[in-house]
């Protein structure tokens, strides 16, 4: 969460300033938010070339309708609402070509700085799964459950945040989050019995 | 308790986001079952292995390829807003042709041949000189070559010159 001080402009304020035609605030949002959501994104649709091209558009949709940014919603929620829009349309656009192998999903892509899986957790079930084994296994759990897991489990948002974002009660959110690990566990054991 | 409804509850029981009793319920379900304790362990164990998963980062040039689009989008709008107004004045065009031959042809017909404008002489006033000439309507009303055949004095140019210029209802009077 953005602190206000001397020095630091809350995303409100960034984008209100932005609103009154300020360009260097919005590149001042643009760095805070763009690798954020290229981690959303790219945990969504499991391609980092794609995954860029759709921050590059929810930015692009920023700067042509910030206007349309009211300041009852929290900046954060409102920028991954139109990411996460963006990313379910180019889903929808994939499906109706031929299907991706793992290689072209893009976790090979070496362009990306995705550093080799520096996580090394104590001995437990799901260390055993490789990082593109988890990831094969996010982008297959149902949109609903996808959504909500990569927002609470990867980018640590609050159940608050998560409900606002994808416009369904808090009690909703918790009971998807419970689901979407479960199937979660469930995709990785089909993927790697033993 | 039974297990499903451990396995409801599992993500709030770990995020401590149940009541006091529900809380204790579980946690009593959970010393006498094996396998609710193996979900809790694997549920615990996916969530910090998402919340370790390596970050990506941004392609190196981002904001220069973002401000380039802008510009281009910048660009392609302001040609969108100049087309939207091409049909309009494309259409301004034809009626402004339309309405220039319209003009252009009437005044070759009306302006440039002089015979065809007739002075507006009231019908009163051509029945009264009927009237006063004893001459029926329709020799007032006479074309021109009936008066000019009759001078014969004038020469074949300065009668066509007269044909041309005067009108018919001059004539009428010249002959007074």
């Amino acid at each position: 969460v953005a602190k206000k001080n001397q020095f630091r402009y809350t995303d409100e304020e960034l984008i209100a300033k932005f609103q009154k035609g300020d360009e260097r605030a919005y590149l001042e949002l643009v760095k805070r938010y763009k690798d954020r959501l290229i981690n959303f994104v790219f945990r969504f649709v499991g391609n980092p070339e794609q995954a860029e091209d759709i921050v590059q558009d929810t930015f692009l949709k920023l700067y042509t309708s910030a206007d349309m940014y009211r300041e009852v919603a929290k900046f954060s929620t409102w920028i991954y609402t139109i990411a996460g829009n963006l990313a379910k349309t180019e889903l929808r656009k994939r499906r109706r070509r031929p299907m991706l192998s793992i290689h072209e999903m893009g976790l090979d892509d070496k362009e990306y700085e995705i550093p080799s899986v520096t996580y090394n957790p104590e001995r437990d079930s799901n260390s055993d799964y490789s990082e593109k084994e988890i990831q094969t296994a996010i982008v297959q759990l149902p949109e609903q459950f996808r959504t909500v897991i990569i927002l609470r489990d990867i980018q640590e948002l609050s159940y608050d945040e998560i409900s606002k974002i994808v416009d369904v009660p808090e009690g909703t959110v918790k009971s998807r989050i419970n689901r979407g690990r479960q199937r979660l566990q469930e995709i990785l054991k089909e993927l790697k019995p033993n | 308790m039974s297990c499903y409804k451990f396995q409801d509850h599992v993500s709030d029981y770990i995020d401590k986001n149940l009541d006091f009793s529900l809380q204790r319920e579980l946690t009593e379900h959970l010393q006498s079952c094996e396998s609710c304790r193996q979900l809790l362990n694997e549920t615990q164990s996916l969530i910090k292995t998402l919340n370790t998963l390596p970050k990506l980062h941004c392609k190196a040039g981002f904001e220069d390829k973002l401000l380039a689009r802008i510009h281009n989008e910048q660009l392609a709008r302001s040609r969108k807003r100049e087309l939207r107004w091409l049909p309009l004045s494309r259409n301004l065009s034809v009626a402004a042709a339309i309405v220039l031959l319209i003009t252009a042809s009437w005044l070759s017909v009306n302006w440039l041949n002089p015979n065809l404008q007739q002075p507006q002489v009231p019908i009163s006033k051509l029945l009264e000189e009927s009237g006063q000439k004893g001459q029926p309507l329709q020799k007032i009303m006479a074309p021109a070559e009936h008066q000019l055949s009759e001078s014969k004095s004038e020469d074949d140019s300065s009668r066509a010159v007269q044909r041309s210029f005067q009108p018919r209802i001059q004539l009428v009077n010249e002959q007074e």
